[in-house]
């Protein structure tokens, strides 16, 4: 592969997933179009891997100038460094494994639609979002993101026979393009100071403008951080998500949640680090986004409890996930130049949780899909005990919800474990970050809380009425992405050191030379685990090796112990206090489920509903050009009319009074001119 | 002395000695109502009877079957992060916030078996047991936290080391107050066996096993009494540390007797709480240990 260079495997990515969309445009059968488009999909997946690879081994790389804009300075180049690479390695991963389940899924489920509405926009997404996170132009990394943003609208507005997805899919446009806007000007107030949209060029700006205008410079990152962050659903700007990404086919959805949603990180990342990275700027944003992301891990979680559709619970998760990845990245800009030490382990943390969380979030959006695939319905009190028909499904979401509930040895939990070490580190050197630590820490059960419920009220206990019809697990080729991402859950979870590596490598280049630490004197020198030191002091241990052993061997030795005196089994139906009930009599429905804890929060914070965003009324204000433009300039020029034929009364005098006034002020003026 | 030693030294303490405990504990209840009462020995014969009775089993599948031993897995991996006498044997292996989270693993097997086995009342009781752990884990983590933030780490040994000589502090006494506030629920006794609740729900997540699981159960519980009681000794009155190890072990297994005798007494003059009277309760709690975390930020 060393005869093909990083820019040949870019294009050639670029021009397979194009192939691939207008070949996928002509595609009849679902299946078929399928499968053509996994193809091209996994064609382009290996170079962009080749590529992220040799990123990672050789450091970044640019390429020339295309499509040149001169006039304005803009050229669409390519700059692929490492923190692209993780972001490169995540979303082919992610986008090739929804793909292939999209191939029965979408067969079965919404066969009466046409394929050329999804794989097409489903393959230029995935095209927009490579070039999204290898620009280094803002203004192609504009366009690029605008062309995520319309291909995944048209992903969620994929079922138009359903008014509320319609509704939804709205929603999401006008709010995803409010933020755009934001960015938009944010780039353009950059453009007129420093006259290019080259990366390069900002960060040189940055420095001169805030010496001259300090607030814009401010202004232009509020704006940049709405941008991102509505795109990432932070809480309160994320209220789109919840009825976008429901709306979406399920494996759209875990398309989205593990690709889309985590740039928005990306952003935020680069214009945190890259742009502006001025000491007085971090601090601040760093702040800023620490308590956001807080908060977003608050209020998302807990308003997760309430839902009762699991797609809606997952996606409000989402917001809630996002506030993990945004505390990690905020935590690491505060303390980027007072600790470096602690902004790497924080920026590490935030990055491993953005990968963690794009596995399991996805994977637990193909569970519900299969779950809606075998049943037809999402809403969690109709459904139960599909486990001991869907072993594999049941086995992937236990994988997944105990990943994204941090349970050791699963792959959150090693990154909320260093989110929460970076954030009560830094609540030693100031007291605020404890309490986002806390919050961290105590919403991570709450979210184990919301996924028990899900795996209970789905997988476990009696089958269900909605479920009597289901024969057996979904078909091979919806089970082997949710295995995959199974296995990168896991793998993710025990060996800690490989995502390390490549993080801390990440975190070298982003934080530049303030940061020297070596890989061993922060994470320890022992491979199956970390042993994390902050300077020479040893503040927190976890080794998924040696826990994972002693696990092994205390769960052997007690399956050694209730098989000891090799007591006999039978099989009985449940007791239900000795009355004969049908299991849908007496089920005890998802809705129940840590009812108290719901309405005791629910007392405690009555305001913590989400607000809705009012979109369509606004947006139906903004169309209703007869409202805002036409009758107010039609009144308008109604008045003036009306006031002058006023002036004209018809008596002689007034018209004197008038000309004499005029000649006075004539001459006035003609004496000043003239003096 | 080494890792594995002392790993296997807690192991064989969980499984042999945690037993005794209780059974001195149903003791000490009996003597409070004027009843004769078992041999401390009894919760070993219930342990043997129940290994050998039949396993019956209404909700078959494999994660009724393996919950009760991962649960007992995860108990024994907590009792060897734990320190017992000394430093944790496991403490290379993870630190407190590793520890609270393997204690929660156990919570949540037991909530997956509870499910497992289709019963209303199983379920009702996994509701109450997250419940439980969402109102008192809080409390159990802004006392770790206070003693990482007065340590300025968070792993057990260095704590340890922290308060051997520091000595006692304000923040930590606030801690360890709330985390002993807290430890009756822990434990799932009265006033705070909710969960089990045998009058209302017929001991909830584990009205569907009988048998060697159940026995795989009572031994977790056993080994959870003694678990959290360590902790709290060892973490927050780690004093007086003395060199001779067989000794030092002696102290920890007396103060844990002492923990677990007040535990018992007041078990015995409480009624069973509602679970939301239990949640209101900790709320309260939760204000104690983060009185103790204020301190512990501006330095007392």
């Amino acid at each position: 592969m060393a005869s093909v260079s990083p820019e040949q495997l870019l294009l050639s990515a670029f021009g397979l997933f194009t192939v691939g969309a207008l070949v996928s445009i002509g595609g009849r059968s679902w299946r078929r179009t399928g499968y053509t488009s996994v193809a091209f999909a996994a064609a382009a997946s290996v170079a962009l891997w080749i590529l992220a690879a040799g990123t990672i081994v050789r450091g970044e790389t640019h390429t020339r100038a295309y499509l040149g804009l001169g006039a304005i300075g803009a050229s669409l180049t390519f700059r692929i460094d490492r923190l692209s690479s993780v972001f490169l390695l995540v979303v082919p991963f992610i986008g090739l494994a929804a793909l292939l389940y999209s191939v029965e899924y979408m067969n079965h489920v919404h066969r009466n639609a046409s394929a050329r509405r999804y794989y097409p926009f489903a393959l230029l997404m995935l095209a927009s979002i490579t070039g999204v996170i290898t620009t280094s132009n803002l203004l192609y990394f504009f366009v690029f993101w605008e062309l995520m943003t319309l291909t995944s609208w048209a992903l969620v507005w994929f079922d138009r026979e359903d008014e509320t997805k319609v509704r939804a899919a709205w929603q999401y446009f006008v709010a995803t393009h409010v933020a755009a806007a934001c960015m938009l000007v944010a780039i353009l107030v950059i453009y007129t100071r420093s006259g290019s949209f080259a990366f390069a060029d900002v960060s040189s700006t940055v420095g001169a403008m805030l010496r001259t205008s300090p607030a814009l410079v401010h202004v232009v990152i509020a704006l940049f951080v709405i941008g991102f962050a509505t795109k990432a659903g932070m809480f309160p700007l994320g209220g789109w998500l919840p009825q976008a990404y429901p709306a979406a086919p399920s494996p759209a959805s875990a398309a989205f949640a593990g690709s889309m949603t985590k740039l928005g990180i990306y952003g935020i990342v680069r214009v945190l680090f890259e742009f502006f990275r001025v000491q007085e700027l971090t601090t601040v944003w760093g702040g800023i986004i620490a308590t956001l992301g807080a908060l977003s891990i608050f209020v998302g979680t807990l308003t997760a409890l309430r839902e009762d559709d699991a797609k809606r619970v997952l996606s409000y998760h989402i917001i809630g996930q996002i506030g993990y990845m945004l505390l990690g990245v905020g935590t690491a800009a505060f303390f980027l130049r007072s600790v470096p030490a602690l902004a790497a382990v924080a920026l590490i943390a935030g990055l491993y949780h953005v990968v963690n969380h794009a596995c399991y979030k996805s994977l637990l959006f193909l569970n519900v899909g299969a779950a809606e695939y075998q049943t037809g319905t999402r809403d969690l009190n109709k459904m139960g005990g599909l486990g001991a028909l869907m072993p594999t499904t049941m086995a992937a979401a236990i994988i997944a919800s105990l990943s994204i509930a941090g349970i050791p040895p699963f792959s959150g939990f090693v990154s909320k474990w260093l989110i929460y070490q970076s954030t009560i580190q830094g609540g030693l050197r100031v007291p605020l970050f404890l309490v986002f630590g806390l919050v961290a820490m105590f919403i991570s059960l709450v979210t184990l809380a919301s996924f028990m419920k899900l795996i209970g009220a789905m997988f476990l206990g009696k089958l269900s009425t909605a479920g009597k019809t289901v024969t057996g697990d979904v078909p091979i080729s919806m089970r082997i992405p949710q295995l995959v991402l199974s296995a990168a859950c896991v793998l993710l979870g025990v060996a800690p050191i490989l995502p390390l590596l490549l993080l801390y490598k990440v975190a070298q280049d982003v934080l530049g030379s303030t940061f020297v630490s070596g890989y061993a004197a922060l994470f320890g020198s022992n491979p199956s685990g970390i042993t994390l030191r902050l300077g020479n002091e040893i503040v927190g241990a976890w080794n998924p090796a040696y826990a994972l052993a002693a696990l092994a061997i205390c769960a052997l030795l007690a399956y050694a112990i209730s098989r000891s005196a090799h007591a006999p089994a039978r099989e009985t139906a449940s007791w239900y206090g000795g009355e004969e009930y049908a299991d849908d009599v007496v089920r005890f429905r998802a809705h129940g489920f840590v009812l108290p804890f719901k309405q005791a929060f629910a007392k405690v914070y009555p305001s913590v509903r989400l607000p809705k965003i009012q979109t369509i009324g606004f947006m139906q204000k903004v169309l209703n050009l007869d409202t805002w433009l036409y009758g107010p300039i039609v009144n308008a020029g109604s008045r003036l009319t009306d006031g002058l034929s006023r002036t004209h009364s018809g008596i002689p005098h007034v018209y004197m009074l008038w000309q004499v006034i005029g000649i006075a002020v004539v001459f006035a003026v003609l004496f000043i001119l003239l003096k | 002395m080494s890792a594995l030693g002392g790993a296997s030294f807690n192991l064989v303490v969980a499984l042999l000695i945690a037993p005794l405990f209780e059974g001195v504990m149903r003791k000490l209840k009996a003597v409070i109502h004027s009843r004769k009462g078992p041999p401390i020995t009894q919760p070993y014969l219930d342990l043997l009877k129940l290994l050998g009775k039949e396993d019956i089993q209404s909700g078959g599948g494999a994660v009724f079957r393996m919950a009760p031993v991962a649960v007992l897995g995860a108990m024994l991996l907590a009792a060897m992060l734990t320190p017992m006498g000394g430093k944790p044997p496991l403490g290379m292996a993870g630190d407190t916030i590793v520890w609270i989270y393997v204690i929660s693993l156990a919570a949540v097997m037991i909530v997956l078996g509870a499910f497992a086995s289709g019963n209303p009342f199983a379920y009702e009781g996994a509701s109450r047991e997250m419940m439980m752990v969402l109102s008192v884990e809080p409390i159990v983590i802004a006392s770790v936290v206070t003693a990482g933030v007065k340590a300025g780490t968070l792993s057990l040994g260095g704590i340890i080391d922290w308060q051997l000589t520091h000595g006692p502090t304000m923040s930590m006494a606030f801690a360890g107050i709330a985390f002993f506030l807290a430890l009756q629920a822990n434990l799932g006794r009265l006033p705070f066996d909710i969960v089990e609740a045998e009058s209302e729900i017929v001991e909830g997540p584990f009205i569907e096993y009988s048998g060697p699981r159940l026995a795989l159960y009572k031994m977790a519980f056993y080994i959870r009494q003694i678990v959290f009681s360590f902790f709290l000794v060892s973490i927050f009155v780690p004093w007086p540390m003395v060199k001779v190890y067989p000794l030092a072990v002696l102290i920890s297994l007396a103060k844990v007797l002492v923990v677990l005798l007040v535990t018992g007494l007041i078990e015995c003059v409480n009624p069973r709480l509602r679970i939301d009277q239990s949640m209101n309760y900790m709320s309260r709690v939760l204000f104690v240990a983060l009185a103790g975390l204020v301190f512990a930020a501006i330095g007392v």
